[in-house]
């Protein structure tokens, strides 16, 4: 037995259990949570590569395992990974017992997890696009249910995320032929450009971001979420992964201003159409990109420091999508998701709309929330560097809280003067925890900041911690 | 065998079958020609790969095919913006344009790659065609296709960088993923139709 797989292949085994049993969708999901959770305690404590003592009896948990020549590595110093991927699935997965997602979910959620793991766990890094790739077709079956013609969202994503896979695999191939030559300049410049041509699609880079908006509009609120707040943890650990690994790629001036660049691009954009747009669902999908912009600005920003910021923006993003993505899909049950249709929405579910406004305006940055302290910090950071670029990106920002505000004003605008409160009382409670968390982050953010600095520990050559 | 000295003839199978494939409205010529299509992927891998690891290109190629062909046996594309004589035309003259660029690019793009000129110019055209078909139409069937055909270009011209077993395995799985995919979309399409 060892770490990869416990933490790969069992919830492989749990994923085809969940696919049979329980049928009631309820019961998978608290399953398919309490599973993640079991997980996520099991990553805290596990004695990678020391092996458990059970009074005379050893049993050792190496983190390597090895299959057809290739090694999956889950070391001690990814613990904090493990932890956090595993807690927000099992977040993903109680949170929809209290929706109508499909029972599905519980089964392909986990085999997608289990997937994205084995992308981070794999050595040669090369492998990683092909395991991604496996676990975007995982998600196909989700995001676009049996009952509905697929539309234009679902086919963006796939193609997107699938051209992905040959920059990804070249850039894998490139790197290793500048490890042999290491002063062949074409040869770096070619692996700078697989490299950022790969992980540009992959994370949504303008100008390959349509996808995201439209797959928000037409997909599940609570689905979209679980890929756009998964899917980018994984990509960017691939990323620091890689550029740890290829020192020289760090020290490449090209690609760090590109990343710089198209972060800056990618805030801008999508707060300026947030700003504009008529439909909740498709701002999360805005806020997906904003989020991946400010990530990218973290790790441009880094390089002269440390990468502590990047590993910041982390919390506040996963928690802020959970509750957003849940507030919609409980929304979605008795009302449409246009902004037009939306007025007064105060009156009759108060605690759906201030979730949905406190989130959009937390992922904005605004001043005690989550996402502020973070935000302000990076801003402050890039300013430093540039004021341009730090200008720029708080034009994103502003967006994002003009569209919160804009939902604001809709939702307390209305002629009646009666309360009709139609809410269900877990989910109102639920939500309500989610808005202490987002409250709480932002007046305490040194809590989780130790804890999500030792994130960093896997790319030590880097993260300069 | 020596495949390397037909290696023309894998090129030229490339370009016809991916040219019907582009342009045919007609479900078994459709078929017949991503068959083919695969035919010409093997042969030019085979030039640079042993042949039995070769024949997975072929294998997996025929298999997606068949997968999606049988499924969609009604291939019907009210949905596809090029149709007719006139939308024929256009495709086929798209198609000569990118075969122009990919004949001009090749020689460049060599100095990229450590891959024959013939392997650059299967690879791009395939490429290039599957850029193509996604670009031209929304679908499903057609969009499917062409991711796979994008897959089959880059897969020519991977195997003359990376030989590795369990690269080729894994990008099998890929391809016969991405045609399961598609067969479950256009049940999709099907079942709200219903």
């Amino acid at each position: 037995m060892s770490a990869p797989f416990l933490f790969i292949g069992l919830p492989l085994i749990v994923a085809i259990l969940l696919w049979y049993y329980p049928q009631n969708r309820i019961h998978a999901f608290l399953a398919a949570g309490f599973f993640c959770l079991g997980m996520m305690v099991f990553a805290s404590v596990a004695p990678i590569d020391r092996g458990f003592a059970l009074g005379p009896l050893s049993i050792p948990l190496p983190s390597v395992f090895i299959i057809f020549g290739r090694r999956f590595i889950l070391a001690a110093n990814s613990r904090t990974f493990l932890m956090l991927i595993f807690f927000f699935s099992s977040a993903w997965f109680f949170a929809a017992c209290l929706t109508h997602a499909q029972r599905t979910f519980a089964a392909v959620g986990i085999a997608v997890v289990s997937l994205l793991i084995a992308a981070t766990a794999v050595e040669p890094f090369l492998y990683s696009s092909l395991l991604i790739e496996t676990a975007v077709l995982f998600t196909v079956p989700l995001l676009a249910p049996l009952s509905k013609k697929p539309r234009k969202g679902i086919l963006r994503y796939l193609i997107f995320q699938t051209l992905a896979v040959p920059f990804i695999l070249l850039a894998g191939w490139a790197s290793s032929e500048v490890e042999i030559n290491p002063t062949n300049e074409p040869l770096i410049l070619q692996t700078v450009v697989f490299l950022g041509l790969g992980f540009a699609i992959w994370l949504a880079v303008f100008p390959f971001y349509t996808w995201a908006p439209m797959l928000a509009g037409e997909t599940y609120p609570l689905l979209a979420g679980f890929v756009f707040s998964i899917f980018p943890l994984v990509v960017f650990n691939n990323l620091l992964d890689y550029l740890n690994t290829y020192g020289w790629l760090w020290n490449n001036a090209m690609l760090i201003t590109s990343l710089q660049i198209s972060g800056v691009i990618m805030v801008a954009s999508a707060g300026l159409w947030a700003a504009f747009e008529k439909n909740l669902a498709r701002m999360l999908g805005y806020a997906f990109i904003l989020e991946n912009g400010f990530s990218l600005l973290a790790i441009s920003a880094a390089r002269d420091s440390d990468l502590k910021l990047f590993a910041f923006l982390i919390l506040p993003r996963m928690i802020g999508f959970l509750f957003w993505s849940l507030a919609l899909s409980l929304l979605k049950e008795s009302n449409s998701l246009e902004l037009d249709k939306l007025s007064g929405l105060f009156r009759s579910k108060p605690t759906y709309a201030i979730m949905i406004v406190i989130c959009c305006l937390s992922i904005g940055g605004f001043p005690l929330l989550a996402g502020f302290p973070v935000q302000s910090a990076l801003l402050a950071k890039i300013a430093q560097q540039s004021v341009t670029v730090a200008g720029i990106s708080l034009l994103g920002s502003v967006g994002m809280l003009v569209a919160g505000f804009r939902m604001m004003a809709i939702f307390v605008n209305n002629n009646s003067e009666e309360w009709i409160f139609s809410e269900n009382r877990i989910s109102m409670i639920v939500l309500g925890v989610g808005l202490l968390l987002l409250i709480g982050l932002g007046l305490f953010p040194q809590l989780f900041s130790a804890s999500m600095t030792n994130l960093l520990q896997a790319f030590g050559k880097i993260a300069g911690i | 065998m020596n495949f390397s000295d037909l290696s023309n003839i894998p090129v030229i199978i490339i370009m016809g079958a991916s040219l019907v494939v582009l342009v045919s409205q007609d479900w078994r010529s459709f078929i017949i020609a991503i068959a083919i299509q695969y035919l010409g992927v093997f042969l030019l891998t085979a030039t640079v790969w042993p042949l039995g690891l070769a024949a997975i290109k072929l294998i997996v190629g025929w298999i997606a095919g068949s997968v999606i062909g049988a499924s969609q046996p009604n291939f019907h594309q009210q949905e596809d913006a090029f149709l007719g004589p006139s939308g024929s035309l256009f495709r086929v003259l798209a198609a000569g344009m990118m075969w122009l660029l990919v004949f001009s690019m090749a020689p460049i793009l060599m100095n990229w790659f450590p891959a024959g000129l013939r392997i650059m110019w299967g690879g791009l055209i395939l490429i290039g065609m599957g850029l193509l078909q996604l670009g031209i139409s929304t679908y499903t069937m057609r969009v499917v296709v062409g991711l796979l055909t994008v897959l089959a270009g880059f897969e020519i011209i991977y195997a003359a960088v990376e030989t590795s077993v369990l690269v080729a395995g894994l990008l099998a799985l890929v391809n016969l993923g991405l045609a399961l995919t598609g067969i479950y979309l256009l049940g999709s399409t099907r079942e709200s139709e219903t």
